[in-house]
Parts: structure tokens; sequence; C-alpha cells
């Protein structure tokens, strides 16, 4: 419940209690007669909710690449570069701009144009790498802002800011904060599913947090629920060697009995909320398996994801996963795919990256397309910053790296109600600093909000006397960019 | 996934909500007594202050409700805000009910409106006079007088009178006490968190004393498990962790702080001193060890060390932290919102913020840390144990270095013929002095030949210099010796001409002419120099002298010390030098270090040209053979370091182990890192032979990534486990070497990423055998202690006994060392000794600080100045918070108190004391517990003692009809309230009641079971020791440990906590909301944790519960619920089990396999099928909504 009401009611009930007649308390017992089969919460996570406005999108399905692509090795097309090559990129470039730790005690920084090729695609002439063939494939679906822009110049900060809004953990994910806002569409499922997945273009990879789809200080029934890529796709979810259906639903029996009892005994409607989550749990031991279970897909499915989809934990196999915990109604659906820090031989790891994501993630896009689906559905491929024009460590004519770039990069978006085949933003030669039309990460947070049916500024919750959001004072909803 | 949850709302919430505040609208009209605090000011507070409150810079039109001068002041047209008594005149009323949307406030886009009932309230309030209250919190509490009660009898202790009067008020009753089984478990869990036993049960049914419960009371607040009890929420208000929570989330090590804290419960500390040692332990008059150790309270917080960030930056987040955590841990205060500007709804200035910053803000910390485990500052912890084994070790190794040195008859005797025969060694070389013809100098020094041939320089003292000396051979000769000699006449006595006594040589060359021939000129190459001394620091090898750089050169300590010093140049052999030769010897001088020319010097010469040979090590090249791949991999590369692998059994080059052989790695050069490839969990072996020919110590550099061991013939001269990149000069060892060939044998061990090695021998210059040389050349009578000492030494070191003694030493040092890493360290708090400035920060941004003014530690003003007579820092800060005088200090503690044991406190946000929080539910209870807590000289366990047994504590939990109707949330606390356990007493409970637990108090954190795979699927690759890629559970008894002890990993917290509500210690936390979901139930039925509990819990019930089944039954349901099931729940439970052991007989595996869950083994005394049965019911009982319950 929000506090400021709670707080209302905290003082005035007693207020009233204390003086008044009976009347509120034929109310509260009628829930202990006929307690919600789900609990009697004012906000029952598990039940869906109205939107501040009518909603472009139903759902969102966010392929987050974390480490931080390389824009202008994927997007960000500067042909102009290759006659830099290894020039110091300019001063009046870089502007004393502040750089991360790892290459502030560079002597030189040598311009690396990309060695990949370009090509335009599609209605809307996106420029796209020859490393991503079947985005390319479906340009006019897609809709390319290569004006993100973020403050943070490190991993855990910046991916920190992406999901929660602020650079400091503590606060809730932005999945969070959309389940807290619109409930669930499925009775049996979680609201918000959080998925990971290793990359073979960089294996050893910043790693991620249980924060990034944490609840921070809302309660904690709107944190993501993760499904693992091994094991029990939801932790605890079997029962133990040796239990079969057949005795754990007789042992339930008996525990709704003796429970059942206490109830009798104390009168406690939190007692009739345990049966039912004894219940649930039961329905969910089936309806998990269910969703994870792949083996009704048809083949052409995996013709479609690759096949990688078949294996468990893939990038792919998530995508696949996306798509029937979409079509179950989950609202927030958020997809990690780590390894994209290419600090150094970055064409050698980022070719693996996108092995391992551009087949899928178009086809994720297309089979939503396809259902029908992808109108109703959000669909954002991005990371937490983009990377230098000028090379970390030693530049030669096939290798390079890149540090850190939170001045500009590139992510796209598609369905849910954003143009299709639109590129939007400018940036300069050097892809260093935005020449037009910038989008911030509170932008990006308030438009996702926008497009479920959700006011950025309105979406609050009380929290050590302040009221918070995910855009915390900030954010603009990128109307440009909406259909 | 559902919320604990208020039973009023269980309609339709709006319809509800439209429903009660009818009725509420109702009643403020009815109620004539609205009180500012209560009623008023929480309106106001909500939607008025974001714009008229405390922050000056968010103020419109300068108006400020927030304060009594401003809310009864005027606009800026000099009308009266407030007109008491008459609403309509009242400027803030005529606009919060404007006609015009345009004026009406708050202004239409502001987030938060007014309602009807707002609004209805603030009118009432102003009919009734308007009456001001500061806010409660800020205003000390004052012992209350006992309020009147109808039916005193019910009251146990004081209070229970405020507790009654309000039901009084509210027109209820108390509920009866609850039933003695209920009552002791309700209080065993509550001050123990853990239930009691079947006897502890029939012992208090069985006492009707008077003070049978005061006794179960006294007892639990005596047991060493009520420190660790108390010790959770307070561990979750100091965001305690075992990872550093930043990126790769490395291991720290603060469980000696945690361990203080339970002691400190344990030892009923008084509160005021708890606060204080936390605060400002180090800063007390001869601040001992346990009171710096609990200083770690404001180092709990995350430390990033991430590659890339600007260590700055994360400095200041360290210091608000400190700030947020210690306001909101003792004062219930949300200082954070005043960082970046005033504080919008409490009275703290974004000054005064930083003010109090600057308390924390003298810590000699880095902002980027905590990569290598715990971070500056640190105290290294011995325990009593680890002092007295540290001083046995320090006994034994002195025993046996005076072992080294003592008389031994067998070598004296040997050592004094060494001794002649070494004398007659060095008489070969024969040192002729030589008698220069002609002196010149480059740069205008005059040179003196004194009597003794020696050469004095006078005259002017050229920056650069060069002496030329020329002589006639008369005989010929390989070596020369140059003698820097001092003079009184130099600065300092020399033998430099440099102010300091220090002399620079860059080069030292030899022209010889044939027969004195004119005009022909030949260079005889210097190729080998020993020198008695060398500068340390720097390179100032007396190589330098003959090398191609001419502004290197040789210097020497000695020159400080104004001592004479010696150096000997061996000249080539291809050159004959005959007798008759005209020799020209330059002496340079053009280093750098301008003027430090030789002020008095001597030649010598000798036909032995074998002297430069004696002083170097010959080594032989490397050998090399690896990656040796360890088998278990994931276990920190631990073993793989103390296994004895192949190479190491001896080196043999012949051997092969399996596909790997010794090769010869020539081209490895020393003074370089060597890299070995990219092969984590390997290890690497090095092996070459270093020979010489007079005994002689060498001294090595040593780098390597990571772990490293070195073996001199067979015995292991250094060991270091350590996590690293390989670097130059990391390690310095030296060898004590005889003259033969030695082996030397090298294990390097790679945890992650690079692996390598680096090998550089430390020029000596051959001191030790000059130094030698000079001595032998002395009666032993005249030496001094020193050069005996040294001479039996380099004797001695060629025995194999002696030298078995040295490497004994050396390893008992090394075992010492390694000890010394093991005794534990904790993070702690300490002061520089010159305080860091402090300036606001604009915006709280790290790098945008007001410079204008600079800011000294001090306190908000509005929670009352500090006392003049108290230091300006921690201390000072730590005694005026825990001054009686204090508003918040007792009100927050109590409050925190009460909360444990009702669930909610008092005041319902215990973090928040200030205007956005909820008010007191009972003011005057509150406000009577802390001054009587404060009276008590804090007495935590006294106050605690007060509570649980006062009659309202002890009160059923049983919902009744009319309580649901007047107080659904049971604020008045007309029954107990019953509520779910906290997580970590679900698992302690568990553990507890099966007799799985293992009750050890204190030590290192413990991992027990977590599914697989939950860190290492999100985490880095990257190995060494303090990362926390892998979790690998325990084995045996650590599995069992009170879930305080678990490990907590900050950005993947212990799933199980996680899944029961626990705080996340990312930051401060006074309070968790309790859920209820499917996750719970899946949890308890599927961990291992609970299977395993229920299969020990069910061989109880056979093995202690007697031969019947409804006996065991009991027995069972007793041990989880203190109580007996009665016939019903009976009935359930053994006709469950009858169905259990029916299916088990069917399904023999399946019991088996049910059975053996768990690392431990089930026993094998009872039929497999039989207990599968009961462990199913056991798993039945565990998951009882009672058991997890707290009625």
């Amino acid at each position: 419940m929000d506090p400021r009401l709670e707080q209302k009611l905290h003082i005035n009930r007693r207020q009233f209690f204390g003086k008044c007649a009976t009347g509120i308390g034929a109310v509260a017992l009628a829930s202990l007669v006929n307690p919600n089969a789900f609990g009697s919460t004012a906000r029952d996570p598990f039940l869906a909710r109205a939107s501040h406005f009518a909603p472009k999108a139903k759902r969102v399905i966010y392929l987050f690449q974390s480490g931080a692509p390389s824009q202008l090795d994927l997007f960000d097309y500067k042909p102009t570069m290759n006659d830099m090559f290894d020039q110091d990129l300019p001063d009046s470039i870089r502007m004393g701009q502040r750089l991360t730790g790892m290459t502030s005690g560079q002597e030189r920084f040598p311009v690396a144009p990309s060695i990949f090729k370009f090509k335009q695609h599609g209605q809307g002439g996106a420029w796209i790498s020859e490393l991503l063939p079947h985005l390319a494939g479906i340009a006019d679906d897609l809709c390319f802002v290569r004006t993100m822009h973020t403050e943070a110049i490190n991993h855990d900060p910046a991916m920190t800011f992406f999901q929660t809004g602020f650079q400091i953990a503590g606060r809730p994910s932005m999945g969070s904060w959309v389940s807290y806002g619109l409930g669930s569409a499925n009775r049996d499922l979680p609201s918000f599913v959080a998925l990971s997945s290793r990359g073979s273009g960089r294996p050893s990879c910043q790693p991620l947090y249980d924060r990034l789809w944490g609840n921070g200080f809302l309660p904690s029934v709107y944190q993501g629920a993760k499904f693992r890529g091994s094991g029990d796709p939801v932790l605890y979810l079997s029962d133990p060697p040796g239990v079969d259906k057949s005795i754990r639903r007789r042992m339930l029996d008996d525990i709704a009995a003796l429970n059942q009892q206490s109830y009798s005994e104390y009168q406690d409607p939190e007692i009739v909320t345990r049966i039912e989550q004894y219940e649930l749990a039961y329905r969910m031991q089936t309806s998990v398996p269910e969703l994870t279970d792949i083996s009704d897909e048809p083949e052409s499915t995996f013709d479609l994801y690759g096949q990688d989809a078949k294996t468990r934990g893939t990038y792919a196999a998530n995508c696949l996963l996306a798509r029937r915990l979409a079509e179950r109604g989950v609202r927030f659906i958020q997809l990690y795919h780590m390894g994209w820090d290419q600090h150094g031989s970055l064409p050698a790891q980022i070719k693996g990256q996108c092995k391992d994501t551009d087949q899928s993630s178009a086809a994720l896009i297309a089979d939503l397309k396809q259902r029908g689906m992808l109108d109703e559905t959000l669909v954002i491929w991005g990371g937490e910053f983009g990377r230098t024009i000028y090379s970390q460590g030693n530049l030669t004519e096939t290798n390079y790296g890149r540090d850190h770039h939170p001045k500009n990069f590139t992510i796209f978006m598609a369905g849910g109600g954003v143009k299709p085949g639109m590129v939007y933003g400018e940036t300069d030669d050097f892809s260093y600093n935005i020449v037009k039309d910038p989008m911030h990460v509170h932008d990006l947070q308030a438009t996702i909000l926008n497009q479920l049916g959700l006011d950025h500024k309105k979406l609050n919750y009380k929290y050590q006397g302040r009221y918070f959001r995910l855009t915390d004072v900030h954010g603009n909803v990128m109307h440009d960019l909406l259909a | 996934m559902f919320k604990r949850s208020p039973v009023i709302l269980s309609l339709a919430p709006s319809f509800a909500l439209a429903l009660l505040l009818a009725l509420v609208i109702g009643s403020a009209y009815a109620d004539d007594s609205i009180r500012f605090n209560r009623d008023v000011r929480p309106i106001i507070a909500d939607r008025c202050f974001a714009c008229h409150g405390p922050d000056e810079s968010a103020r419109k039109k300068n108006l400020q409700f927030d304060t009594e001068v401003g809310l009864f002041g005027t606009t800026e047209d000099e009308k009266a805000v407030i007109v008491p008594g008459d609403p309509a005149k009242s400027t803030l009323f005529q606009r919060i009910t404007h006609s015009n949307p345009d004026k009406r406030m708050p202004p239409e886009d502001f987030h938060a409106k007014l309602t009807a009932e707002d609004i209805e309230i603030i009118k009432g309030w102003i009919e009734q006079g308007a009456p001001w209250e500061g806010h409660w919190a800020y205003i000390p509490p004052v012992t209350p007088e006992q309020p009147d009660v109808s039916n005193a009898h019910w009251c146990r202790n004081e209070i229970d009178y405020y507790i009654l009067n309000r039901l009084n008020e509210a027109g209820l009753s108390p509920s009866p006490q609850a039933p003695k089984n209920t009552l002791i478990r309700r209080v065993s869990l509550d001050l123990t968190g853990l239930p009691p036993t079947p006897d502890e049960v029939d012992a208090f049914l069985l006492d009707n004393g008077a003070d049978a419960y005061e006794n179960v009371v006294d007892r639990l607040l005596a047991s060493p498990h009520y420190g660790e009890r108390m010790a959770f929420p307070w561990l979750d208000a100091a965001r305690y962790s075992d990872t550093n929570g930043y990126q790769r989330d490395t291991k720290r090590f603060m469980w000696l702080w945690r361990d203080w804290v339970i002691d400190a419960f344990n030892d009923n500390m008084p509160y005021d001193q708890f606060a204080i040692e936390q605060l400002a332990g180090d800063l007390l008059p001869n601040a001992s060890i346990s009171q710096r150790v609990a200083t770690g309270f404001n180092r709990n917080h995350r430390i990033n060390g991430e590659g890339g960030i600007i260590p700055e930056e994360y400095a200041v987040e360290y210091v608000v932290d400190r700030v947020n955590t210690t306001s909101a841990a003792f004062m219930g205060l949300t200082m954070e919102c005043s960082r970046c500007h005033d504080h919008k709804f409490d009275p703290i200035s974004q000054k005064e913020f930083y003010e109090f910053y600057a308390f924390f803000n003298n810590v000699p910390e880095q902002g980027k840390g905590g990569e290598q485990g715990n971070d500056v500052p640190v105290l290294r912890v011995p325990s009593e144990e680890d002092i007295a084994r540290r001083a046995r070790l320090n006994g034994t190794i002195d025993s046996l270095k005076e072992d080294l040195t003592a008389p031994e008859e067998r070598l004296d005797a040997l050592q004094s013929g060494w001794e002649q025969d070494l004398a007659h060694t060095f008489s070969l070389l024969d040192w002729q002095i030589i008698e220069p013809d002609t002196l010149a100098s480059l740069n205008g020094a005059e040179l003196e030949h004194l009597e003794d041939n020696s050469i004095f320089a006078g005259g002017p003292n050229a920056d650069d210099e060069v002496y030329s000396i020329s002589f006639r051979a008369d005989r010929s000769f390989r070596s020369l010796k140059l003698e820097l000699l001092t003079d009184e006449r130099l600065a300092d006595y020399g033998p430099g001409r440099a102010d300091n006594g220090n002399v620079v040589v860059t080069g030292f060359e030899v022209d010889r002419s044939p027969n004195g021939e004119p005009g022909v000129v030949e260079r005889v190459q210097v190729v080998s120099a020993i020198a008695e001394e060398t500068q340390s620091g720097g390179d100032f090898s007396i190589r330098n002298t003959f090398d191609d750089q001419s502004e290197t050169g040789w210097a020497t300590n000695s020159a400080a010390d104004h001592k004479p010093v010696t150096a000997i140049f061996v000249l080539a052999d291809s050159v004959a030098i005959d007798v008759g030769d005209h020799i020209t010897v330059r002496i340079k001088h053009e280093s750098k270090h301008k003027q430090h020319n030789i002020g008095r010097f001597r030649l010598s010469q000798s036909p032995n040209g074998e002297v430069g040979n004696w002083a170097k090590p010959t080594l032989g090249p490397w050998h090399y053979v690896g990656p040796v791949k360890n088998t278990r991999y994931g276990k920190e590369g631990k073993e793989l370091y103390d296994e004895v692998l192949g190479p190491e059994e001896g080196y043999d080059e012949d051997r092969s182990y399996g596909n790997l052989r010794w090769t010869e790695k020539s081209e490895w050069g020393d003074g370089k890192v060597i890299k070995f490839g990219g092969q984590a969990e390997a290890a690497h072996y090095l092996h070459r032979v270093i020979s010489v020919d007079v005994p002689m110590s060498f001294h090595l550099s040593l780098g390597s990534g990571d772990a490293i061991k070195v073996w001199l013939d067979g015995n292991l001269v250094l060991a270091k486990n350590v996590s690293r990149d390989a670097a130059p000069d990391q390690e310095t060892l030296a060898l004590y070497l005889s003259p033969g060939d030695h082996d030397l044998m090298i294990k390097i061990v790679n945890f992650d990423r690079f692996s390598g090695f680096y090998f550089r021998p430390i020029e000596d210059d051959g001191r030790s055998l000059l130094a030698l040389m000079a001595q032998l050349n002395s009666p032993v009578a005249e030496r001094s202690e020193t050069a005996q000492l040294e001479i039996q030494r380099l004797f001695r070191m060629q025995d194999r006994e002696w030298n078995q003694i040295k490497q004994r030493i050396v390893r008992m040092e090394e075992l010492l060392a390694d000890y010394e890493e093991l005794i534990p360290t904790t993070m702690v708090m300490a002061e520089m000794d010159t305080p860091r400035d402090t300036y606001l920060l604009n915006r709280g941004v790290y790098n945008n600080p007001d410079e204008s003014e600079k800011l000294f530690p001090d306190v908000p003003a509005a929670l009352g100045e500090m006392d003049s007579t108290l230091p300006k820092n921690r201390l000072g800060f730590a005694k005026w918070l825990t001054d009686t005088a204090h508003p918040l200090t007792a009100r927050v503690r109590v409050n925190h108190y009460w909360q444990m044991y009702f669930d909610t406190g008092l005041v319902k946000t215990s973090e928040d004391f200030g205007t956005q929080g909820f008010s007191p539910s009972h003011p005057e209870l509150l406000d009577w517990l802390a001054t009587y807590f404060m009276e008590s000289g804090w007495d935590v366990k006294g106050i605690q003692k007060k509570i649980v047994m006062s009659a309202t504590y002890r009160q059923r939990s049983h919902i009744r009809e009319d309580q649901v109707a007047k107080d659904p949330e049971n604020i008045l606390l007309s029954r107990a309230p019953r509520f779910r356990l906290p997580a970590e007493m679900i698992r302690d409970q568990a553990l507890y009641v099966s007799g799985l637990i293992n009750p050890e108090v204190g030590g290192p954190s413990v991992m027990p079971y977590q599914p697989d795979k939950m860190w290492s699927s999100l985490t880095f690759q990257n190995m060494d020791k303090f990362a926390t890629n892998y979790y690998i559970p325990d084995s045996g008894d650590s599995l069992y440990r009170r879930g305080l002890y678990t490990f907590w990993k900050r950005t993947i917290p212990p799933p199980r906590m996680q899944i029961f509500n626990a705080a996340g210690r990312e930051m401060c936390s006074m309070r968790q909301e309790n859920t209820n979901t499917p996750m719970q139930a899946m949890a308890l039925l599927n961990d291992p944790t609970y299977v395993e509990a229920s299969r020990h819990l069910a061989q109880r019930m056979i093995l202690e519960g007697g031969r019947k089944t409804e006996a065991r039954v009991e027995f069972g349901y007793k041990l989880a619920l203190a109580s007996d099931p009665g016939a019903e729940k009976r009935s359930i439970l053994v006709d469950g089990l009858k169905q259990y052991r029916k299916h088990f007989k069917l399904n023999k595996e399946d019991a088996e396999a049910f059975i053996n869950v768990g690392d431990s083994k089930p026993d094998t005394s009872i039929k497999a099928e039989e207990l599968a049965a009961y462990t199913m019911l056991a798993s039945v009982i565990l998951n009882l909504d009672e058991v997890i319950t707290r009625e």
C-alpha cells in the first residue's frame, strides 16, 4: 500500500474507531468470512491494475546487451574515420571529457575506424554493419536511436543507472516499477522475469547483480523473478528426489487441513493466504516447466531463432523463452547478454557477440510480428553505454580495443507503438559528441513507462519521507519516436 | 508473492477507500480535538512543504509552514497565513479552497492533492484556535504521567497502563494471557531466535510459582543465543556483509565486528557505550582492540574496486553512506535528501548535511579498493591463542638463531684453517700501490700527489670532471684497485667533493702505450668489477663505470658515513700489459649529479685476474615444465599450491609428467617478466643451476603470478600464497651459497588471468668478498663483532648441519609470516593527522564543491547543539548523540526493540522519525520507554525484560471479531500480534528442532547449501582468493550454523534469506516488510536444508518419541510448537503418516532417494520407508503456518 494512504488510514482509523459507531466492521468481517482467493491485500501483485492512460504496449521485452556494445562497429557509421586512421583524436572533440581509469593514463588517443563494412537497409536507410545480417533484414521494423547518452562511465554504476534511474544501488528496477504500477496479467507467473546468458565473444565478462532486477525499497513481491539457465528455472521449483506428484498432493492436502485448523483457532486471514500460496506453488510447479519446455515448438521455430535456441541458457533460448513468457502475459521480460566489454581485441570478440545475438534478436521481433504481438510488445535492444572512437591499447590495421563512452551510443526499439524504420539523432564524425536530438536514459525510461500507459511523474512511491520515481526528477517522453 | 495485508481492504481498493473516507470525514466533524502533530502536520508536510518548507531554495513566495513563525506569519501582501478560530480569514485556507483552479493550492501539476477530508481537518483545526505543536520527535522526551485505567488489575507493569488506557478509550478490552506453551515458545523465539526444547516447556508448565515466567525470561536473557538474536536486526541496520558490493563483489572480512555486536548484547553493554564504541571507539583514550573493532560499523558500507572508476567519486559515496546509516540507525533521520539540497520536510539544511559529513570525512581510506579483501584502514586482531602461538614461534626462531652463531668446537677448529687458506688465496692478489707519474684534470681540479701515493683533488670543483692518472707499469698486471679515501680538507671528510661527501664515478678507462711509445694508444677493456659498497635505491652499480653510457655511474652508501671504500676493476686478458708500458687511467664524473667528483683516492695493481669471477655466480639456463593442471577446478587453487606435484619431487631432466617434459628455455632473459600464457588453475616449474667459486650470499629479486614457492637444493626457502599478476621486484630473497653447484627450483601457481615470473640477480658487487678480504687481513682480536660474525657465517654456511638450521629458520619465519597472514583483520575507522577539507557539494556531486566556505564538523541545529566541552569529532558527536537530552536516540532505540516484539514499532516508520514518518501510535508510552531506558543507564536487557514481562506482551494472539471491527491492524494491541518469523529464524528453528544445529557462537562466515550456479552464472570468470565466482558449500558441521553466520554476498544474497524478506544489506535497513508468497512455500518444501532437517526431525520422533505412533507424532509436533496437537490435528497427522508409509512401502527407491537428501547420512537403524514416511510427516510440520509464525 502507498504509505501515504496507509498513514492516513492509520491515523484516521484510530480516531474513527476510538470515537465512532460500527459500520466498517462489516467490511472487515466480510473479508474474514469470504477472503479473496488470492489474499486480501490492497495491492495484490497478481492482480492487473489500471494504467494512468490507455497503453500502447502491454508488455516490454528488454534485450540488455551487458558490457556496452560498440556503436561504431554496429550502427553508427563513420566513413570519414578511415582517413583518420591512427591519428590523434582532436582535443576539440574530446573537450577534456573525463575518461575511465583504464585509458586516462594513455599517452595517445589514436582514431580506430571500424574494420567492418556497413550498408544501408530498409526504407529508412539505417546503416547497419555486416556483423548483423539478420537484424539488417528487419530494419524497417526497428527504430534506432543513435544519441542515447548516460552519466556513468563504468559498468556497475551505468547498469544500475539504466535499471533503476540512479547510479547508486538501492532503488527499484524498471521492471519492479512496472509490476508495481500494472500488476500481473497471469496469476500463475510473476509479472517481471529476468533471464541471463553468457557471451561467447568475451566469456570472462562483466558480472550481473540481483539488484538489476531488484525491488529496491518497493515491497519485495515486485522484484524480478530470475529464471535460471541451469537447474530449476525458478529456485526450489522441483520436488526433492523421491517425492512424486501423488505424495506431494497428499502432503499438501494435509498441510492445508492443518492450516485450516489453525485458521479456525486464530481467525487470521494471513493463514488463508498461506493456504493459497501452497496451492499456487503447486500450480507453478506445472506452469513453469510447461513454459520452459520447448519440446512443443515446431522445427520452424529453431530455423527462425537458430539451433542455439535448443540449448538452455543461451541468448537464443532466452529469446524464445521471452516470446513464450510474453504469450503468457508476463509484463516485463528482461534478458541480459554478457560479454560486450571489448577493451582489446574488439574485432574478434564482437563477432562472437553478434553471432550469439543477431539471428535470435531478429527472430524474436519477426516472431512477435507474425503472431500479431509486436504492436503490443515494446522490444528494446541496447547496452549501458557506448565505446570510444580511439583505440584502447595497440592499434593495428586489423586489431583495436575501445574504452567506455557514455556521451553517445546506439540502441534500437521495435513494436509497442514506436515508429518503425526510423533513425533518430545525429552524432559527430567521431561518434564522440551528440550533434542533434539527444536522448537521455531518463528519457528512455519515461518513454517506456509511457508506452505502458504509465506517467513517469505519477508512478511514485514514498520511502524515507520522500517520493521516489524511476526517472528521479528528470525524464521526458520522446514523442518524436512514437507512432 | 502476496503482501502481508491489512484486513480492511479486501474489496476493490477504490471502493473500500471511498467507504472508509466517507466514514472518516464524518468522524472528523465529530472529533473536537484535532491535534496539530497528529492530524494536521502530516497533511501540510506532504502537500505544502515541498514549496513552503525547510528548503530555502525551493521556497515559493517566502512562505514557510514548517515553523511556528512561518505558519503564523504573513504573506507578501501582509495578510495572516492563519487566523486562529477563523478559517475564512486565513489565507492558507482561502487558497486551498479557492474556486479558481489557477489560484487553488497545491497547484494542479503538483503530484499530491488535498482531499475533502484533508481540508475539513485543516478547517477544524483553525476553528479550534489553531494550536501549534513542534514536531514531536525533535522535543526531548519527558517521563509522562501514568494514565488512569479502569481495570488496573490487568496491568503487570508501567507499559500496560499506557496500552490499556488507549484500549479503554477505544472500547476494547485486552486479550487474556496466552497459554503457557504459546508464551514460552514466543518469548524463546523473541529473545534467542530458537524455540524451547520439550524439557524446557515441561519445566515451565510444571512450575506454578509466581516467578515461573520471569525465570524463563532471565534464563533466555542469559543465553549466548540472546546476543545472536539481537545482533541480526543490527546487522541489517549496519548493512553488514561478507562482500564489497560492487562489480566483482569481492570478499571482505568483517565477522570480528559481527562477533563484537553479539558479545556486546550478551555482555549487556549499555546502549550509550554500544553507540559510542561503534561510532568513535578508536578515539576513546587508550582505545582497546575491542573498541577499535567496534568502529567497523562505519566501514560496513560498500566499497568499489572496478577498474576504471574515479576514486574521488566513490570516496564521497562512502562518507555519504556513513552519514545516512548513522543518522537512520541511531536517530531515525533521513538525512540523505539534504545531500543535494535543503531537506524539503525536515529541518536539515544542505550545509548542515556537509557539516555532519565532516565528522566522517577524515578516514585514511582510498576511494577505490576492496579488490584484495579488506581495505585500509584495517586492524589485525590476534586472539590470545594467536599471541601465544606467535610467541612460541618467535622463541623457537630466536633459539635457532643462537645456535647458528654459538661456539662449536668442531666448526671453530675448521674455521681457523679455512681462514688461513682463504687468506692465502687473497694473498695471491698481491696488491702493489701505484706511484703516478703525471696527473691531469679536464675542468680545472688541482690534483695533488700525497706521500702515501694517494691523490687529493683541490681547486675548482666543476660540475663534470675527468681525472687522468699516468704511470709506468713496472710489472704485468690484470687488476686495478681504486680506494676512495677520506680527508679532513673535504666537505664532511669526503671521500667526494660534493656537499654530502658522495661521489658518482661514471667511467673508469685504461689506456696503454706499449713501451711508452708516443702516439700509440691502445684501450684495455675493463671486463668486470666488484665494489665493497654500492648505494642502495636507484641504479648505482659498479658495472655502470664500464658500460657505454656516460651518465650512469657508481656511488656508495659509505660516502654518507665518510668511510673509505674500495672497488676492483679486472682487465681483459686479451691485452697483456708488459713491463715498461705507459698506462693512463681516466676516472670520469659525468652524471647528472653535479660536482660529485672524487676528493681523495689511490690506485693499486695486481697480476691476478680471477678476483672478478669470484664474486659472480654462474647461472645456468632455465628448464621449464608446465602447465601442470589441477584436477579440481574451482577450488581457489589452494590445493594446487599445497599439493606436491611431480616436478616438485626433485629436478630430473629425463622425467616426464603425463605429456609434459622439462624443456630448456635459454631464451628466457633475466630482469623482465616472462609470461606463460593464459592457463588458469595451473602450476609452472622452473629450474636452473647456480655455481659459485667462493662462499657468498646471493640476493635475488623475484616476481610471480600468482603464488610462488622456491627451493634451494631441495630446501624450501620461499613460499607465498598470493594472488597477483607477475611484476618486477615483488619478492626479494637471499641465498647463502657455498662454493659449488646449487639447484634452484621455482614453482608458480596461477589462479587466474595472466601467469608469469620475474627473476633478477641483485648485483651485490662482491661486497661480502671484499669485506672478507679486508677483515681477514686483520687479526681475530682486532676484528669487529659484526665482521667476526660475518666471517663465521661465510664459513659455516658451507656446513650441511648449519645450512639445515638456517633453512629451518627460513621455514619457521615463513610459517610465522603465513600465520600472521591468517590472523584475521577487520576494517576500522581511523582519523587522518590532517583532516580532509570538507565543502558543500553542489547538487551532491563529488567534483562540484562550493569552495567559498570550508565546513567543519557540527550537528544539525534543530536537534540541539553540541556542548562546548565536547571535541568536534566523532567522539564528541557520539557523546552528543547519547546525551540524555537528545530527543531521538532513546526513542529510536526503544522503538526498534518494540518492533522486534510486536512486529510494528510504536512509530511504524522505525527508520524515519521526521515529519514525513508516521506519528507514534502511543506517544506517551514511547516517551515513557525512552526515559525509563535512559534512567536505567541504557540497560538493554533491562528494557527488553520490561517489555516481555508486560501483560501487553503476554496476551493471546487469537483474533476476535470486535478487535477486527474496531482496530483491524491491531495498532492498539488488544491482542498479541501473530507474524511470520524472520528469514533467519525459520531456518534456525528447523535446524534446532531437528537437532542438526551447530550452536557454536561467532567466527568466520560459512557457506550452507545453495542452488548451483547462483553465483557463477552472473559473475566474472576471473578468479583469485577474494573472488566470489563459485559458491562452494561447506561440509559437515559448518552447514548447520545459524543463519547469522551465512556468507552474505551483497550482489547475490543468500536465496533462502531473500525469499523470506531479509534486508538486502546494500544500505541501512531498519525494518522489513513480510510477504506471503509461493516461492516461500517451494523453499520450505524443496530446499535440501528443510528436507534434511525434516529427516532429522523424523529420526528424533522415531528414536526419542516413544514406541507408539501417536506419541511420536506428538513429540515431533511439540518439538516444533511447544504444545500438543490436540485430537483433530493429531488425527490428520497420524492419518497422513499412514498414507506416506503406504506410499513409500510401494516405492522403496523413492524412499531411499528422499532420505538421502543432504550432506548427513540417514540413520541406518531405521528402515528406509519408515524414515521416509516420518520425514514427509516432519516436512508437513515444518511447513505449517503456525510453525513459521510467532504466535
